[in-house]
């Protein structure tokens, strides 16, 4: 009998580290628990830091997602716009009918689907780049953009994923030894093993004892200063490159502005007729910016940029509460933060629009 | 591979259970070495070829140094301990050493670019090494017969417990276990699944909790002394918690599979003076470099100055053993002045201080001295130093709340007690054990803080 058990304990535990390593395994087992098949998966209503940090039961953290997209005011005028649009989680919802004078859009994200482009020349071609403030330096300064924002050729290796969803090793054509030793292994036991229903009430006491005690988010999830909102943990590590409070130095900022530019001359070069690119702010940057290190300001005005910029940071900021743009349990902003972006990008797809 | 993720648990549960499996040792040792080979890849596959290297080399440096005399015998222990010390030096000190030179070489050629590694340090190859060369040296003194088993040396020196980072072993304790088929014992199980949880308990519960507050005052600055003495004692119980933690588990999941390793840390805080803290904290090392550089110097047989200096220098070297930065230099260095110049536990000058108050003294020494290991450089540690006394300014700010404060404090309570009681009863019978394992996970889940931290000493 002990034999058996050891056995049958010795091959569920290699079951459980190839697992843990196979990135279609783990994409199968996220599929179906994501949908709450099999034994399911930890699923906040209000948002994906409350999710993270199993803060469900905290009242102040509760936003529920309020996004109501509606068509923009200005309606007047021709659709001549093909909108071409590298965003991420902040946009990937927003319907193409939001923006204004738009005729076609393309939407692409990192690490989901590329944005490919096979421009229509009797139309006005605009590419907008959205991305959060904790991804400037780590997307956009390494010319990796390229191969996500690209002319309509075969790709030589793309990745499907359809939603985010636990994190993957990145398998290329052919299987190599660093496969078997996937640096997220253990994020992805984490979730086979513990992020079950079942186990969704220990998880929750243990949160609300460290909140309601300890003041303390769990993992990666900070609670603010004020207590009323939640950030991601690396937004506010001042070591951390997302972070809002990591200092740099005046020639970085210039050197990142000299990459937005090359950005903007290359694909103004293959076509486009205009290039805006848009930060959405760390939330932690307008909510408890007494440390901000002004990496948005101090970008947008560098000397010298060409890039556009949709300056969504002055606007945020300058309003009566900047809380008001966020939602207290997500990393995202609300209905009211996207419609000030939206509108900050349909005045400039209307100026557009009207050029001969 | 973390001891404290996931992985590491199941990884620890296959390999202990089919190790109970098989048949006979030379299969146990296979199977060893396959699952150290597979934990050292985890953190950077392509690495194991260096400790494959260095574990080649060794292992026939081993016999050539056995079979020869007089200088060829001297010789290939030098050119054993240059392979080794080399790899050290290229992949821990190369850029060290050349950001050290570096401000002349800009001022005599401008445009010269310097040309650093900037490679990722191998993990634990400060340790591995270490071991690697006590086996060598062991056998140049003929204290230790060659290994004849090449699988058994290369486990030697990559037993997954102690690979990464400690005890460094001799090879006279871990050999001839290594070739002992060791039967399934449930009282060395319990003990060492026991030891295992203590240790997980020290580092989820206790340092990374009172890891939270160090990084808020090394984060901060123009904290008050109040706020910097707090952080500065919890440093020094973090760093104690993370790497005895770390050697619990390790001489915890020895200990499950029948081997023994060598204690590391004997209740290091309650030493009454410096010298005594070098012979309970991080044993392996100290006594490491005792044996293998401090008495090869001369130790004390050449007089009273000699022997200060062979002090210092061995403090000294062992401070650059631990990272190559000038703030490990001067941790070493602040270590040997004050083992050389302050009196020993023989003194009597110093009767009429209570034991207690030695202790308290000297752990708050031992604490001052942690903050060069802390601070990223040697401006930073003594602005903070200078920042310990002074009373009059600054924000008494903490990075954990008034409850988690007093709670870490008990914690550290609990940690001192449990450690200087240390009851065996609590796993002699089957039920009590059963209770202790049970009240240990549940304390490691409710009131551990995971993030995947990673252990200080890995880094080394």
């Amino acid at each position: 009998m002990k034999k058996v058990l050891s056995y049958s304990c010795i091959i569920i535990g290699l079951v459980l580290l190839f697992s843990g390593t196979s990135r279609d395994v783990v994409a199968y087992i996220w599929e179906r628990k994501h949908h709450q098949l099999w034994w399911g998966e930890h699923q906040s209503n209000f948002g994906d830091l409350s999710n993270i940090a199993y803060l469900d039961d905290i009242k102040v953290f509760q936003t529920p997602n309020d996004y109501n997209f509606t068509p923009p005011a200005d309606t007047s005028g021709p659709k001549n716009i093909d909108l071409y649009l590298f965003g991420d989680s902040y946009t990937e919802d927003v319907p193409c009918a939001a923006f204004a004078h738009v005729n076609t859009c393309h939407f692409g994200r990192k690490g989901h689907h590329d944005l490919v482009y096979k421009l229509d020349k009797s139309k006005r071609n605009v590419l907008l780049i959205e991305t959060a403030e904790r991804y400037v330096r780590s997307n956009y300064q390494n010319g990796d953009i390229y191969n996500h924002i690209r002319k309509d050729l075969p790709p030589a290796l793309t990745l499907a994923i359809s939603e985010p969803g636990p994190v993957y090793a990145s398998v290329g054509a052919g299987l190599h030894v660093a496969d078997f030793f996937n640096p997220n292994i253990n994020q992805n036991l984490e979730y086979l093993l513990f992020n079950v229903n079942a186990m969704n009430k220990p998880r929750l006491l243990k949160a609300d004892m460290n909140y309601y005690l300890f003041n303390r988010g769990s993992g990666d999830v900070v609670i603010a200063d004020d207590g009323r909102h939640l950030f991601l943990k690396e937004t506010v590590e001042p070591k951390n490159e997302c972070s809002s409070y990591q200092p740099f130095s005046n020639e970085d900022v210039t050197a990142w502005a000299n990459n937005l530019n090359v950005i903007y001359e290359h694909y103004k070069a293959e076509g486009f007729d205009e290039v805006y690119f848009a930060i959405v702010p760390n939330p932690a940057s307008v909510i408890q910016p007494a440390n901000y290190n002004n990496l948005i300001p101090k970008l947008q005005t560098s000397p010298g940029l060409k890039m556009q910029m949709v300056d969504v940071y002055s606007h945020y900021k300058n309003a009566g509460n900047p809380r008001q743009f966020y939602r207290a349990g997500d990393t995202h902003w609300n209905n009211k933060g996207m419609q000030l972006w939206l509108m900050l990008v349909n005045e400039q797809l209307s100026r557009q629009s009207a050029k001969p | 591979m973390l001891f404290n993720s996931l992985q590491f648990l199941i990884f620890f549960m296959v390999v202990t259970l089919a190790y109970f499996q098989l048949p006979n040792q030379r299969s146990r040792v296979w199977l060893l070495l396959v699952a150290s080979c597979y934990f050292y890849m985890s953190f950077v596959p392509k690495y194991l070829l260096i400790l494959g290297g260095t574990i080649v080399i060794d292992y026939f440096a081993g016999f050539l140094i056995a079979k020869s005399e007089g200088r060829p015998r001297k010789a290939w222990l030098t050119m054993s301990i240059i392979a080794n010390v080399g790899v050290l030096v290229y992949f821990k000190y190369f850029d060290f050493l050349l950001d050290t030179v570096a401000p002349v070489i800009r001022d005599l050629f401008p445009h010269y670019d310097i040309p650093y590694l900037s490679i990722l340090l191998p993990i634990g190859l400060s340790f591995h090494t270490f071991q690697a060369m006590s086996y060598t040296i062991e056998v140049y003194r003929g204290k230790q017969p060659p290994e004849k088993n090449f699988v058994v040396y290369a486990l030697y020196v990559m037993f997954y417990p102690q690979l990464v980072a400690g005890p460094i072993e001799r090879p006279q304790n871990i050999l001839p276990q290594l070739h002992t088929y060791q039967p399934y014992n449930w009282d060395k199980v319990k003990e060492g699944l026991a030891r295992m949880l203590w240790g997980f308990f020290k580092k989820v519960v206790i340092a990374d909790r009172l890891a939270i507050e160090v990084t808020h005052a090394y984060n901060h600055t123009g904290l008050s002394a109040w706020s910097l003495w707090v952080s500065a004692i919890f440093y020094s119980f973090q760093i104690y918690c993370d790497f005895s933690g770390y050697s619990d588990i390790a001489l915890g999941s020895a200990k499950v599979m029948g081997i023994d390793l060598m204690e590391n840390f004997k209740q290091p805080y309650l030493s009454a003076n410096i010298t005594e803290f070098w012979t309970r904290w991080h044993v392996s090392l100290s006594s490491w470099f005792r044996d293998y550089l401090y008495i090869p110097l001369g130790g004390n047989r050449r007089g009273e100055a000699r022997r200060r200096i062979n002090v210092f220098i061995t403090f000294l070297l062992s401070g650059l053993w631990h990272g190559a930065n000038f703030t490990f230099l001067v941790w070493g260095a602040l270590h040997g002045l004050l083992v050389t110049l302050l009196p020993g536990a023989k003194s009597s000058k110093n009767r009429v201080v209570s034991k207690v108050a030695k202790i308290v003294l000297n752990f708050l020494l031992v604490t001052i001295c942690w903050v060069f290991f802390r601070s990223p450089d040697v401006h930073f540690a003594f602005r903070y130093i200078g920042g310990l006394f002074n009373f009059v300014s600054g924000s008494t700010t903490f990075g954990l709340n008034g409850n988690e404060l007093l709670f870490s404090a008990g914690l550290i309570a609990f940690l001192l007690w449990r450690e200087f009681r240390l009851k065996s009863f609590l796993i002699q019978k089957d039920e009590s054990f059963a209770f202790y394992v049970f009240v240990m996970v549940v304390g490691c889940y409710f009131f551990g803080v995971f993030g995947e931290n990673q252990f200080i000493y890995f880094q080394f």
